[in-house]
């Protein structure tokens, strides 16, 4: 796996990848260059046979990460051209579609597309101070990581309603009632329980986690016959291999 | 204006609905239906509404108070619905919730994006114990917005559900004590109304639209909302002010 990368950084320890958002002087702000890196690691991840876990943290005491680089937002190419780009990068799809577990580690600011960011992962672990906020709104603009849908799906109507709508920051304790979260721990042992969680995970057959994460994911996306069906022929299928 | 009929003030961006205390025929419900019918439209085409906060009395949100029968048509069932028209409204709807919010007034309630209430509310679903079911959107709109466990308990058991079990379903973003509901909900309202009115109608399109859609088809409305933005002032607006580190000036543009 490629790993000459600015923005971020990937280590690689025999299954687990962990990446770190590397910009801790500006709050590991997420800017075009973490865009193409981060598009190149999921592509990595995706065909990487050997990672079977991803760890995803940010660099620095301050910050997970406390949103998008905004100096690289006062130019944006033509409504056409804008869509045209994300259509044929599609990161976020590309994350969301990758069946390999993500955990999150989160510290400090927690904002805008760190958020989402954090959103696309399938676990979330928070130290207590985390400020998690998501202040488009109040910018002038929306989500545009999959902020508003992803957050929509997770936490239902109401509470995606609340933090978009308001743009509040929420505290830990707030985002574990929430269930954005599904942990708070202190920030000096945030990494070795993330660290933990992820070798627990790695210990299990990948053919089988891929499979959970398939169903529950595909399974959110259509009516629940059609899960039924999938889960059957899932399992179906595997139990041939035996 | 008489006291039985909908009242409504607009103040700096802020538009206030207030319903009367209570409903005591179809007749009356028909009123309020169609007196918000037009109210809804001329908000919804009025560049100066960015938010509005919706409110009952201290004591009772509740519009079938005598039992009305149900009703027997569509068009008659479309003549009474209310939560259906303020579920149109186009900017964020916040909603003051005080007293029993009971039937059709917890559907109303279940319409609008944002609710906070004063901790003598009770919120219940009594329609089964009328010989009824819910004719104004409840039973579609509780579950998606509390789940279906806690919704079906609700509406198979009538019971009530008093504050503090709305705040922990997720149904009510905050409380406050009964004499502290308006400026709470005032103050909310204000914060809202500076940010940019069409980025929280896109966002609260989005919510509501995305959440009916598969994921992928989810994150493309969600694209299509933010190119959509590129052609706003308000979006360079907030971008440069935030550079800038000034308060936005929004224009709704």
């Amino acid at each position: 796996m490629a790993n000459n990368f600015e923005s971020i950084i990937l280590e690689k320890k025999s299954s687990i990848l962990t990446i770190t958002l590397n910009r801790p002087d500006i709050l590991n702000a997420y800017n075009i260059q973490m865009r193409d890196e981060m598009w190149q690691a999921l592509l990595a991840i995706k065909d990487d046979l050997e990672v079977k876990v991803i760890i995803l943290k940010g660099a620095g005491e301050k910050a997970f990460c406390a949103g998008a680089d905004l100096t690289e937002f006062t130019t944006a190419p033509s409504q056409t051209i804008a869509r045209q780009v994300r259509r044929l990068r599609p990161i976020w799809e590309l994350w969301a579609s990758i069946r390999k577990p993500f955990i999150c580690a989160l510290h400090g600011y927690v904002i805008g597309s760190g958020l989402e960011m954090a959103l696309l992962c399938d676990i979330r672990i928070a130290s207590p101070e985390v400020k998690i906020r998501l202040p488009e709104v109040a910018l002038g603009m929306l989500p545009a990581a999959g902020g508003s849908q992803t957050l929509t799906k997770l936490t239902g109507i109401s509470t995606a309603s609340k933090m978009l709508l308001t743009t509040n920051t929420i505290s830990a304790n707030e985002a574990l009632q929430m269930g954005i979260i599904s942990k708070i721990i202190k920030a000096s042992e945030l990494q070795s329980e993330v660290e933990h969680i992820a070798e627990h995970i790695a210990g299990i057959n990948i053919n089988n986690t891929q499979s959970l994460l398939n169903l529950v994911k595909t399974g959110n996306d259509i009516s629940l016959s059609q899960g039924l069906e999938l889960e059957k022929n899932v399992n179906l299928k595997n139990s041939k291999h035996f | 204006m008489s006291e039985q009929e909908i009242s409504f003030t607009n103040i700096d961006y802020i538009q206030k609905i207030h319903f009367p205390p209570f409903v005591d025929s179809i007749e009356h419900q028909m009123i309020l239906s169609a007196q918000l019918t037009s109210i809804i439209q001329d908000i919804n085409e009025n560049p100066d509404v960015r938010i509005v906060v919706i409110e009952g009395n201290q004591i009772s949100f509740n519009f079938q108070t005598n039992n009305l029968p149900s009703p027997q048509t569509e068009k008659e069932m479309e003549e009474r619905q209310i939560a259906q028209l303020i579920a149109n409204i186009k900017c964020p709807t916040i909603m003051l919730c005080s007293g029993s919010i009971v039937a059709q007034g917890f559907e109303i309630c279940l319409s609008t994006d944002i609710r906070i209430c004063s901790s003598n509310t009770v919120f219940q679903m009594p329609q089964l114990y009328w010989n009824q079911l819910p004719w104004d959107g409840g039973t579609q709109r509780l579950s998606r917005l509390i789940g279906i466990p806690k919704s079906l308990d609700l509406m198979l058991t009538g019971r009530n559900m008093n504050a503090e079990e709305a705040i922990q379903s997720g149904l009510v973003h905050q409380m406050t004590e009964p004499n502290k509901l308006e400026t709470t909900g005032i103050e909310l309202a204000k914060q809202m109304s500076e940010y940019a009115p069409i980025a929280m109608q896109y966002t609260k399109e989005a919510i509501l639209n995305g959440y009916e859609l598969p994921l992928n088809a989810a994150l493309t409305l969600e694209l299509d909302f933010n190119v959509l933005l590129h052609s706003t002032h308000d979006r360079l607006e907030g971008i440069n002010s935030f550079l800038e580190k000034r308060a936005p000036d929004f224009q709704g543009s």
